[in-house]
């Protein structure tokens, strides 16, 4: 269901499940989007405005899949979402686009049981540059974020990754993680990641880890040990890669999602 | 024709001279055993004959069906017959095991596998090596067995079918039934495509399986004996003193040195609150 022409005074309110579309094309103001108590929806956005701005309201058990595909011009899209109790929001982001982009995200887990998870797969060329800033502040108990990160830097572009991850002093309970890797395929990519805990409690867990890096000469020489040639067997590694941020995604999109993938890998 | 003919062949790794002087043919139809203690020579001379970068050959020459293959790349070597199965097979997360054999296939051929015709291949080989064919829409050896990454290689010699196969301890790690499958599909592509065999194994049981025409014992980086079947069975049975008895071969130590490990952790907090 297409949601643009509901939205009111940059406003909609989501009371039933169900999966929309919104093109944000069409809009130069910051958006605000309230998820009712226990719905579930998945929004789904492939266009977007030079610079982007969405608020989310989750309400008591409400949950949100969120999915942006990334395709083409620069932009700048930032994320703002205030979680209630046992509230859920899930982030998949699939950016192949030859352009610069930028994503600031701010989630505010307020509710006990509150939860966010990100997983994002990017890929930038020639001269690129992404930024991804991912803030998630833990401020109920036993709530729970994740944020994984799998990029592939090309040719001279460069990936940015910086994720912090709050545990306020009450948010007894809570885990935080995250995880972020990247390739670089050529020798003057380059990619920079500062995975960041702020822990003021105790009683809480929490882990980070990142690893970036060309690709594994042991794996090069399996696959051309097999007849690949170089080109073949570091393009099929990086497909393996980036292809899994499609199972997030309806078929129509993971297929949309594979031909920008494959598109970028010069198939 | 159809032999890997190689003469004289040094090679070195990270400075340190591995190969002495290696002269050895394989032929189509034939079965060498390749036998020797650990750390004289058996692995690298594989690893070389595949063209793997970290091994420098400083001397000698390898042919095949009269190519020069040290003018090859890796995957040119592959392409003109040789297949080697890996000691230790790489996991690749990620990499969908059939994506990857599609793509082997299409490598040696002008024109692209139809996916039918892909698929029944690859569903009778994984019968033949009696692996789960669910298996195949899974990473490349991620989350496999030991047992299973072996049979796994020896599931892609199947499908590529290469005139000359290299085994790299093909049996470690497999229990009675798995080598004897690994065994009969030995066998079978040596009966039916006349693949030649160069087969590393510490063990008889393997050997008595697959029937070596040959049995080579390298030694200090050399080809210190080739013989027959009898050759392995004595060193079975006595050892490798029994080389250096018959055959006056002093074998020199292995000079292992520590690897330089660094492990470092990122952060990871966890802190249990004692309730009392």
């Amino acid at each position: 269901m297409k949601i643009n022409d509901l939205i009111e005074n940059f406003e909609f309110d989501f009371t039933n499940d169900g999966e929309y579309y919104l093109a944000l094309a069409n809009f130069d103001q910051p958006l605000f989007f309230n998820v009712a108590s226990n719905k579930k929806i998945n929004l789904i956005i492939k266009d977007f405005n030079d610079k982007n701005e969405i608020n989310f309201f989750l309400q008591e058990g409400a949950s949100c899949s969120l999915k942006l595909i990334n395709s083409f011009k620069e932009k700048t899209v930032i994320l703002r979402e205030n979680l209630a109790k046992t509230a859920n929001f899930n982030c998949f982001i699939a950016d192949f686009a030859k352009e610069n982009l930028k994503i600031e995200n701010n989630s505010i887990l307020l509710g006990e049981g509150a939860s966010a998870y990100f997983d994002v797969a990017s890929l930038s060329f020639d001269s690129d540059k992404k930024i991804y800033d991912i803030s998630i502040d833990h401020i109920g108990q036993k709530t729970e974020s994740n944020f994984t990160f799998h990029g592939v830097s090309t040719s001279t572009s460069e990936i940015i990754v910086r994720g912090v991850s709050h545990i306020e002093q009450d948010s007894i309970k809570s885990q935080a993680s995250q995880a972020c890797n990247v390739i670089l395929f050529d020798k003057e990519s380059r990619a920079k990641a500062s995975p960041t805990l702020k822990i003021d409690c105790d009683d809480i867990k929490a882990s980070h880890g990142c690893a970036i890096g060309s690709l594994n000469d042991n794996h090069i020489f399996y696959l051309l040990s097999r007849g690949l040639t170089l080109k073949e067997a570091r393009r099929l590694i990086t497909l393996g890669y980036l292809e899994p941020i499609k199972n997030h995604f309806n078929e129509e999109d993971a297929n949309y999602i594979d031909s920008l993938i494959r598109k970028g890998m010069d198939l | 024709m159809n032999e890997l003919i190689i003469k004289n062949l040094h090679v070195e790794v990270e400075g340190k001279e591995i190969l002495k002087g290696v002269d050895l043919t394989v032929s189509k139809n034939e079965v060498i055993a390749l036998l020797g203690p650990n750390g004289h020579g058996k692995s690298t001379l594989l690893a070389a004959i595949m063209g793997n970068p970290k091994y420098k050959v400083t001397e000698g020459s390898i042919t095949f069906n009269g190519k020069d293959v040290l003018a090859m790349s890796v995957d040119e070597r592959s392409r003109n017959g040789l297949f080697l199965a890996f000691q230790n097979p790489y996991e690749i997360p990620g990499l969908v095991s059939a994506e990857f054999y599609k793509s082997a296939l299409n490598a040696r051929s002008q024109k692209r596998i139809p996916l039918f015709q892909f698929y029944r291949k690859l569903e009778e080989a994984s019968k033949e090596v009696k692996i789960p064919f669910e298996l195949v829409n899974r990473s490349l050896n991620d989350g496999f067995s030991g047992g299973e990454k072996k049979r796994n290689e020896i599931l892609q010699m199947i499908l590529l079918n290469p005139e000359i196969a290299m085994l790299d301890e093909i049996d470690s790690g497999l229990d009675v039934d798995a080598i004897n499958i690994v065994s009969e599909a030995i066998n079978k592509q040596k009966e039916e495509k006349e693949t030649g065999f160069l087969v590393i194994s510490h063990y008889a049981r393997l050997f008595d399986l697959i029937h070596p025409t040959k049995t080579a014992v390298m030694i200090n980086g050399r080809i210190a004996c080739v013989g027959g079947p009898e050759i392995f069975k004595k060193i079975d049975e006595f050892g490798y003193e029994w080389v250096k008895k018959e055959y006056g071969v002093s074998i020199e130590k292995e000079d292992v040195q520590m690897n330089q490990v660094s492990i470092g952790v990122c952060a990871t907090k966890e802190v249990i609150k004692n309730e009392n």
